[in-house]
């Protein structure tokens, strides 16, 4: 009964816009375009769109967050326009259209105080498989190895998996995380952890005197400069998807999401501008 | 009113035990007997408050000039307000003293303002609250003392313009002087209601009532086993019983 | 407990000294009946001053990082760059909103259920019983579990998409056990005098309910709403797929709406640089539940002042 009342008090005065529909008066667009998926892409997704709001006063961009499989599902279902999804597209999405706005490096990350400076592709996938459990076996200093890893479901843990060629059930975590903060939180707070986060966050942090260090990987620095020039070895794009015909709307949301226009938006929130490379 | 047979179990357990009793009009009857012997029990089965407590069945017949009042055809509402009722400990309700008055008031179908007020002054005086509290009908009945408190719901009960009057113990968690007043208005509303009282001072049980009946338990049941006019209660009992109780022997 | 211990203590000397030897074994015995007591009301003070340095620890952390963000403008201005500039003005507005839902919807049928259980069921009867079992059990569930029912029921079959209302509605479901139970322990606490009292005043169950017993269970169901209050403001994942992760101002309960407890989760986790704003909003968040608590005890004293008067 009140959920009646209240849809007759407030639903007269809002929500009368459709989901992605679009119409053309006057050249400009109109609407509302929810956007679900990614937690990484949903900030930087909810500047580009509060900027595209601004160009287009009859537009509203509604961005929501869950991760990247939600993003896939939510678009599939019809519930969002667009999907974030910030790692590759897996063979059995080719039903979407993927449109990158952003790459982000993936890299190791270990405590300041941790004197191992490099780690080959077998002694990661050692430590991460539970077979490595000292650092002295590695070269650093003798103490336990504490396995920091992400949820499932995450990209980062994807794109991780998917370079150094493992499966999730073959690794031994310690400890299992959900997104880059907590990451980066965990390893500054434990000597002897190590973890894997978003290169953009882990530098960020680290120069505001997080105590990390950023591991290279094969003999690549892990630089923002790196990922931009596509040098560094592991990274991923921060995508938009869609499915099937895209309306107006959404192609002119993608269009400059994918523009100079957001460039800086991009850099503060630590990734690395699309420049035309990526995924089409 | 007429009791007979009256038989009350809570759950399988018996609590009062065929219990026949004639209660005069315009007197007062005293229950007396030791605690557990079934006299409250008796007291909450002429109006009807056994129906609050759960598991409790009661057996018999209760008349109310002639009206059985056992039985689901009986309309609860006016059987209460025909028969009022008074606890050992007073009762308030947590508002002010004319609400306490009013709300029932209006419960049983009098709206009309001056008419409440004129009823609320009518039985304050009659219980000769009406001097003590006629400047603070605003202020909360909790603050009142416990002898006012309970002349209070006396004189709610009143308001009701009820036949009969249940006391139970209406003294006893009050202080000597107020006590006394208690008692002194329960002496006056003699001639005009018909009273029953429980209590287990025999000396004011003396004072006051025209009858008495004592109740005992046995064996775990409560039973009556005594009722006369006060004068031969106390000087002539029939049973060896009530001799031993009113001379203090046993009780 | 001292009283207790001490009667005891009579008691124990009143027995030995029938044996003869009392004095002296009393003696020992008081004296480490004594030291027992120390000892407890000591362990008490342990825990009360780790609780509360517990409590001071967070908030100083709370200060330290986030007094800096507090500003006039925090608490108008919508959030920029990902929450690291601007205030949280939307966010604010976007929680009170999602409370009211919830609470508007929560707190009727909570009291009413509450009611019901205490006034209109006996204690052991099926129906309570059964009613009681799914709200221990609902109380129980894991709050994603309500996100996830309200991301299907209210968002998806109801057609509310990401809202406040759809939030708010969700929250309901989830403080509605709190809800009940607490009312319902209040409605019990109400002593039986006044029930029997109006009982044998002739008047009727609902009028009693109305004007008697629910005024006198109102501080206990002021107890379950404050805690209701307590874990919806607190709440992060009914609400993340429910009313949602926009920031703008809402214009209607059907758009979507930032709570603050998931801006303070974003940006501490989400956002590179989001601690200090972090903070400042749950420095926020723990000052409005202060002040919720705080209000509704002196609501309380003043109900109870003005009802006792009318």
């Amino acid at each position: 009964m009140w959920v009646v009342v209240f849809l007759f008090l407030f639903g007269a005065c809002g929500g009368t816009t459709e989901e992605g529909g679009a119409s053309k008066e006057g050249g400009g667009v109109s609407g509302k375009l929810v956007l679900t998926g990614s937690s990484t892409v949903a900030p930087l997704a909810g500047e580009i769109g509060r900027r595209f709001e601004e160009r287009h006063p009859g537009v509203r961009v509604d961005v929501q967050t869950g991760g990247s499989s939600r993003g896939i599902a939510d678009v599939r279902s019809g519930v969002a326009g667009i999907g974030m999804v910030s790692r590759w597209l897996k063979p059995e999405e080719s039903d979407l259209e993927a449109y990158t706005i952003a790459m982000d490096g993936v890299c190791l990350i270990v405590h300041r105080d941790n004197p191992v400076a490099r780690l080959t592709g077998e002694q990661v996938i050692g430590l991460y498989r539970g077979k490595i459990v000292d650092w002295k076996e590695v070269g650093g200093k003798p103490g336990p190895v504490t396995v920091v890893n992400k949820a499932e479901g995450r990209a980062t843990l994807e794109v991780f998996l998917g370079h150094f060629g493992l499966k999730s059930e073959e690794i031994e975590a310690d400890i299992i995380i959900g997104d880059n903060q907590q990451g980066i939180k965990t390893v500054s707070g434990n000597p002897g952890a190590i973890g894997y986060v978003s290169i953009g966050a882990a530098d960020f942090e680290a120069r505001r005197g997080a105590p990390l260090r950023l591991l290279p990987l094969d003999g690549v620095e892990a630089t923002v400069e790196n990922v931009a020039s596509g040098r560094f070895p592991m990274s991923r794009p921060l995508n938009l998807v869609t499915v099937g015909k895209v309306p107006a709307l959404a192609k002119k949301f993608i269009d400059f999401a994918r523009s100079k226009e957001v460039h800086d938006l991009v850099r503060k929130q630590t990734y690395v501008p699309y420049e035309g490379n990526g995924e089409k | 009113m007429e009791v007979s047979g009256l038989q009350v179990y809570y759950s399988s357990q018996q609590a009062l035990g065929r219990v026949t009793l004639p209660i005069r009009k315009e007197a007062i009857t005293a229950l007396v007997g030791p605690s557990g012997s079934g006299k409250t029990t008796f007291l909450l089965c002429l109006n009807r408050l056994t129906d609050l407590i759960p598991g409790c069945r009661v057996e018999g017949s209760i008349r109310l000039h002639g009206e059985e009042i056992l039985g689901h055809g009986c309309n609860l509402l006016r059987l209460r307000r025909r028969v009022g009722m008074i606890f050992q400990k007073p009762n308030p309700f947590p508002f002010s003293i004319r609400r306490n008055f009013t709300l029932p008031l209006r419960e049983h179908g009098m709206k009309d303002r001056q008419e409440q007020e004129a009823r609320l002054e009518q039985v304050l005086r009659a219980v000769g609250l009406w001097s003590e509290v006629k400047d603070r009908l605003h202020r909360p009945a909790p603050e009142l003392s416990g002898g006012q408190q309970q002349r209070l719901c006396i004189a709610r009960a009143l308001a009701l313009e009820p036949e009969v009057l249940l006391l139970d113990e209406p003294c006893s968690a009050l202080d000597p002087l107020s006590s006394g007043i208690v008692e002194d208005l329960i002496t006056s509303l003699r001639n005009r209601y018909t009273l029953v009282i429980v209590t287990h001072n025999l000396p004011q049980a003396r004072r006051i009532a025209d009858f008495a009946s004592l109740f005992w338990n046995v064996e775990g049941v409560g039973r009556l086993v005594e009722s006369a006019p006060i004068q031969s209660f106390f000087e002539a009992p029939t049973e060896k019983l009530t001799r031993d109780y009113v001379a203090g022997v046993r009780g | 407990m001292k009283r207790q211990s001490k009667t005891q203590n009579q008691a124990l000397s009143g027995w030995w000294a029938g044996t003869g030897q009392g004095n002296l074994v009393t003696g020992a015995r008081r004296q480490s009946s004594r030291w027992r007591d120390r000892l407890a009301a000591g362990l008490c003070w342990t825990v009360a001053a780790v609780l509360l340095a517990t409590f001071g620890w967070i908030l100083a952390d709370l200060l330290s990082e986030g007094l800096g963000r507090l500003s006039w403008d925090f608490f108008t201005k919508a959030p920029m760059d990902a929450g690291r500039a601007g205030g949280i003005g939307t966010v604010l507005v976007s929680t009170l909103l999602i409370l009211a839902v919830c609470l508007l919807v929560a707190a009727p049928l909570g009291i009413a259920t509450a009611a019901y259980l205490s006034e209109y069921t006996r204690r052991k009867s099926s129906v309570g019983r059964w009613i009681r079992g799914c709200l221990d059990l609902l109380a129980s569930v894991p709050s994603i579990v309500f996100g996830l029912f309200g991301a299907v029921f209210f968002c998806q079959m109801l057609g509310l998409g990401f809202s406040i209302l759809s939030g708010g509605l969700t929250l309901a479901c989830m403080v509605l056990p709190i809800l009940v139970r607490s009312s319902e322990t209040g409605f019990r606490m109400v002593s039986d005098d006044l029930r029997r009292g109006a009982a044998a005043l002739g008047m009727r169950q609902n009028t009693t309910m109305a004007f008697v017993i629910l005024p006198a269970a109102l501080p206990g169901i002021a107890v379950g709403l404050v805690l209701g209050i307590g874990r919806a403001l607190a709440e992060t994942a009914a609400l993340i797929f429910t009313s949602g992760y926009v920031t703008r101002m809402p214009a209607s309960l059907l758009d979507s709406g930032r709570s603050l407890s998931i801006h303070i989760y974003d940006l501490a986790m989400n956002v590179p640089g989001g601690e200090p704003t972090a903070s400042g909003t749950a420095l926020v968040l723990v000052v409005l539940l202060a002040a919720i608590n705080w209000g509704a005890a002196a609501a309380m004293d003043r109900w109870r002042g003005r009802w006792s008067r009318s």
